[in-house]
């Protein structure tokens, strides 16, 4: 990582402890001004305690976070909460339930003069879209509208950087598809430095520019959702991110590996010639074949509709996924031709 | 859905007319005491009006005030540090601040007037301590105004700190973290948003607190406030003056209404309160040092005053100072025992009969007979006593009548001179307590359940036999247990109502300390709070159950 001045928010050798546990050790990380990153990793892999430290709710045991230039916490200091600037949504949107959607989105405003926080609220109010809405109460909102008031309340006192704490977990598939890209549009155009905790990587790739994978508290990759499917840099992260089957291969020069589907050549391999190693197989990536001289056995198959997601078995008795279209209709126990088609070479030492 | 309204009504075909039944006789006192009130002449209302009723009114609401802080201020602290913090002592406190449940008003002021009064061991050691004599010094009357709040303050603030408690506990942690990332400072925080949230519940426990406020009648008695009951109780019992007593009656009934009127508000408030989960992480703020000590501290007041040191006084003179008449204590006991118990059997049955009668007739006159069922425990004794004394003494007269009438010897009072009366204000009072139970037990058993049941064969009875009393047993039984115990605890009532010559724990109690043998009392007193003690326990258990679940 390139240390660079403009940098927003600048997190260096950051460990956190829950007891005796460690639940981050040595996490670097810094976003620039205007960014959308979003911390993706399985629960427990510390990415809301990540959050939840740079928000100031947890203090930290080495390190330091600094925003804008300012420090934030490092061992034996937490500047307080509401003294970072630092807006937050959390996962169940916390409404107060008390208060009209204006006076939710008003309750950071308090130290703002009336009428400036009365303007700031009914431009937010028509920046999510609830111009209208305002004498409501949450119960009276959608789960969609309550999570954008929210979102709205968040970003009212013009925070530095804004936290989402999975804030979309509790909606259904549906909605969510339709408001996180909306959000993310929302955030951009606004510019507003945003981080988002998320263990789905639809969400992460719908929102995010960056995205960081973490795993028991460390930042595995940190880069493009592009890079993050195609060029994951760990055996974890190919694994979580997407579907994907382990099988076999040896090197066979720094071009080549053979495996039970046949040999691929491809990609610039580090390994030497001879060694073992696991060669990645994505669904996408094992095309059905009559005339393939590779066959698989189906051991169970799944119908989406556009297409079936077969589950194969090779001669090795490793295990692979296959995509096919819907038309190409097999049974379970049948033997099917497959072959292998792939466009960047994933191989991980076992 | 079909099949089982036809099975419904083929075998309890009148259950509704029993449930509508039960729902009247319950607003039976009501009816009596207006009626009463509404046809006499003006001039007795007049001469009450000009001579009493200001007092009654201005002491009524003065105690509601203080009352009504004192809870506030004792509960609302307590039940938000043993919901959020963690400080030395909090798992034991959390469920000792709710002991004071057990001590009923007029007995922790018997006790805490043996104590403090002139004789009593505090102003004694005062004395031996200085040298000081009679009238040297200024000491705290209990037996006053103030010492009645106090004292209802120490007994009530639990129904506070019950509702608080729970409030807080369900308020996601993440409402306080809000704030914070918005800008507020801790204590802003809890100002801004921890106690508006909990507003509506808190109210509730304030309205209970002051509805038994208003019911207290050993307390004000014994201090010598003159209040609505000190009231009643002296021109319907002194004067032998009903219809001034019903006329006192349906004043004191119009601040018990405005009080259900006010708990009803908050608690419609309330539905949009309901928050989606709670979540699991319980905000623990971890309070150290000096800081978790003063949590401990403003815990452990409560529980001393409330609890601690009354029942160790009555334990303490039951041992050593007392001369308990075994053989009389017993007799007085036994009294208690089969009046309550009888009581509570009668309560539960006639709170099954509603809890059935409303899941199988579901329709709006039976679930608002069920409602009106629960409203009679905002009911004072003193208004229930004459309530239901008017009703059963006219009917008592007609059957006299009708014996004359038939030239038979006249049987007396059947009604209003037995026990029967008695049982039957008990009935109009607890039920609701009965219902309460009873309801949230049956709301487990899940209709499906039925329906399951009757699809693979089996009738009725078999289902009642094998899926309802099962899962019903333990809240019968808890039921039945609060009903016999606030039976136990009931003094206006019993002591308005009770036949002549006969004696239960309660009234013992209050006899022995009205002819100030304070320390006699105590074997009668501290045989209440140990019984007392068990629904408490109760509480406590079923709390932490569901604690668990949730956590």
């Amino acid at each position: 990582m390139t240390e660079q001045q403009t940098a927003l928010l600048e997190i260096t050798d950051l460990a956190i402890d829950y007891g005796t546990t460690h639940a981050l050790a040595g996490l670097d990380l810094s976003l620039q001004q205007g960014q959308l990153l979003c911390l993706l990793g399985p629960s427990g892999c510390g990415k809301s305690t990540l959050l939840r430290a740079i928000a100031g709710f947890q203090d930290v045991a080495a390190g330091r976070i600094v925003l804008a230039n300012q420090l934030m916490s490092r061992a034996g200091f937490n500047m307080a909460p509401e003294q970072r600037h630092i807006g937050m949504v959390f996962q169940d949107n916390a409404l107060f339930p008390h208060l009209t959607v204006r006076a939710n989105i008003a309750f950071g405003l308090h130290q703002w003069p009336t009428q400036e926080a009365k303007q700031r609220v009914e431009s937010l109010l028509s920046m999510v879209g609830l111009t209208g809405f305002g004498e409501r109460y949450p119960y009276e909102l959608s789960g969609g509208q309550q999570q954008r008031v929210a979102l709205a309340r968040a970003v009212a006192p013009k925070c530095s950087l804004l936290l989402l704490d999975e804030p979309f977990s509790g909606l259904d598939a549906a909605l969510r598809e339709e408001l996180v890209p909306e959000i993310a549009a929302l955030l951009k155009r606004e510019g507003i430095t945003s981080i988002l905790v998320s263990h789905d990587q639809k969400e992460a790739f719908a929102f995010a520019d960056q995205i960081a994978v973490m795993n028991h508290g460390k930042i595995e990759q940190l880069t493009s959702a592009y890079e993050i499917y195609h060029k994951p840099a760990s055996r974890f992260v190919a694994d979580f991110v997407g579907e994907g089957d382990f099988i076999v291969g040896q090197v066979l020069d720094n071009q080549q590996v053979s495996c039970v589907l046949g040999n691929i050549t491809n990609g610039t391999l580090a390994y030497e010639a001879g060694s073992k190693v696991d060669v990645f197989v994505r669904p996408d990536d094992v095309l059905h074949d009559d005339s393939s001289s590779t066959k698989g056995r189906i051991i169970s198959k799944r119908f989406r509709g556009t297409h079936f997601l077969y589950r194969v078995e090779l001669a090795s008795g490793e295990q692979v996924a296959c995509f096919t279209d819907s038309h190409h209709n097999h049974g379970v126990g049948e033997d099917i031709g497959i072959k292998l088609n792939m466009e960047h070479l994933l191989a991980f030492r076992p | 859905m079909n099949v089982s309204q036809r099975f419904k009504f083929r075998y309890f075909p009148s259950l509704k007319w029993v449930a509508l039944a039960v729902a009247a006789l319950v607003l039976l006192p009501i009816v009596a005491v207006l009626q009463q009130a509404a046809f006499v002449g003006n001039d007795l209302w007049l001469h009450i009006w000009q001579t009493v009723l200001l007092d009654y009114v201005s002491n009524s609401l003065l105690l509601m005030l203080g009352v009504g802080a004192g809870v506030l201020m004792m509960g609302v602290p307590a039940a938000w540090l043993a919901a959020m913090c963690q400080f030395p002592g909090r798992r034991w406190l959390d469920w000792a601040l709710l002991l004071p449940l057990a001590m009923p008003a007029y007995i922790i002021a018997y006790t805490y007037t043996g104590i403090l009064d002139y004789a009593g061991p505090v102003q004694s050691g005062l004395r031996h301590l200085t040298g000081w004599g009679y009238g040297d010094y200024w000491f705290w009357q209990v037996r006053s105004l103030s010492g009645a709040m106090a004292m209802m303050v120490l007994v009530l603030y639990p129904y506070v700190y019950l509702t608080a408690r729970a409030t807080f506990l369900e308020q996601s942690s993440v409402s306080m973290d809000v704030a914070r990332s918005l800008g507020y400072g801790r204590w802003q925080a809890w100002f801004t948003v921890a106690v508006p949230m909990a507003r509506p519940a808190i109210i509730a426990g304030l309205t209970l607190a002051l509805m038994e406020t208003l019911a207290d009648y050993g307390t004000v008695q014994y201090f010598g406030v003159t209040t609505f009951t000190t009231g009643i109780f002296r021109t319907f019992y002194g004067f032998g003056d009903t219809a001034g007593a019903a006329q006192l009656a349906a004043v004191l009934l119009l601040f018990v209404v405005t009080l259900i009127l006010v708990e009803r508000w908050s608690r419609r408030r309330q539905t949009y309160h309901v928050k989606a989960q709670p979540r699991a992480i319980a905000a623990t703020i971890v309070l150290v040092g000096w800081r978790g000590w003063l949590a401990c501290f403003v815990c452990l007041i409560p529980v001393v005053f409330g609890f601690i040191i009354p029942a160790g006084q009555l334990l303490w003179w039951t041992l050593f100072e007392a001369h308990v008449q075994w053989s009389s204590f017993w007799q007085l006991a036994w009294n208690s025992f089969y009046l309550s118990a009888l009581a509570a059997v009668l309560a539960v049955c006639l709170a099954l009969l509603m809890a059935y009668a409303k899941r199988f007739y579901p329709q709006r006159s039976v679930r608002h007979a069920v409602t009106l069922a629960g409203m009679g425990y905002a009911l004072p004794g003193t208004i229930i006593a004459i309530g239901v004394m008017l009703p059963l003494a006219w009917l008592d007269h007609r059957i006299n009548d009708a014996f004359v009438w038939l030239g038979w010897a006249s049987p007396g009072l059947l009604l209003s001179g037995t026990l029967v009366v008695l049982l039957l204000a008990y009935c109009v009072r607890f039920l609701a307590v009965a219902l309460g139970g009873i309801q949230s037990g049956l709301g487990q058993v899940s209709p499906s359940l039925d329906e399951s049941a009757k699809g693979m064969g089996r009738n009725a009875w078999d289902v009642l036999r094998l899926i309802h009393i099962p899962l019903m047993r333990s809240s019968v039984l808890t039921a039945l247990l609060v009903v016999f115990v606030d039976v136990l605890k009931e003094l206006p009532a019993t002591l308005m109502l009770r036949p002549f010559d006969f004696n239960t724990l309660a009234v013992r109690a209050y006899e022995l300390a009205a002819d100030e043998q304070l320390i006699e009392a105590a074997p009668a007193s501290l045989m209440i709070v140990l019984v007392g003690l068990v629904p408490v326990l109760i509480l406590n258990r079923a709390i932490n159950r569901r604690r668990r679940r949730t956590a």
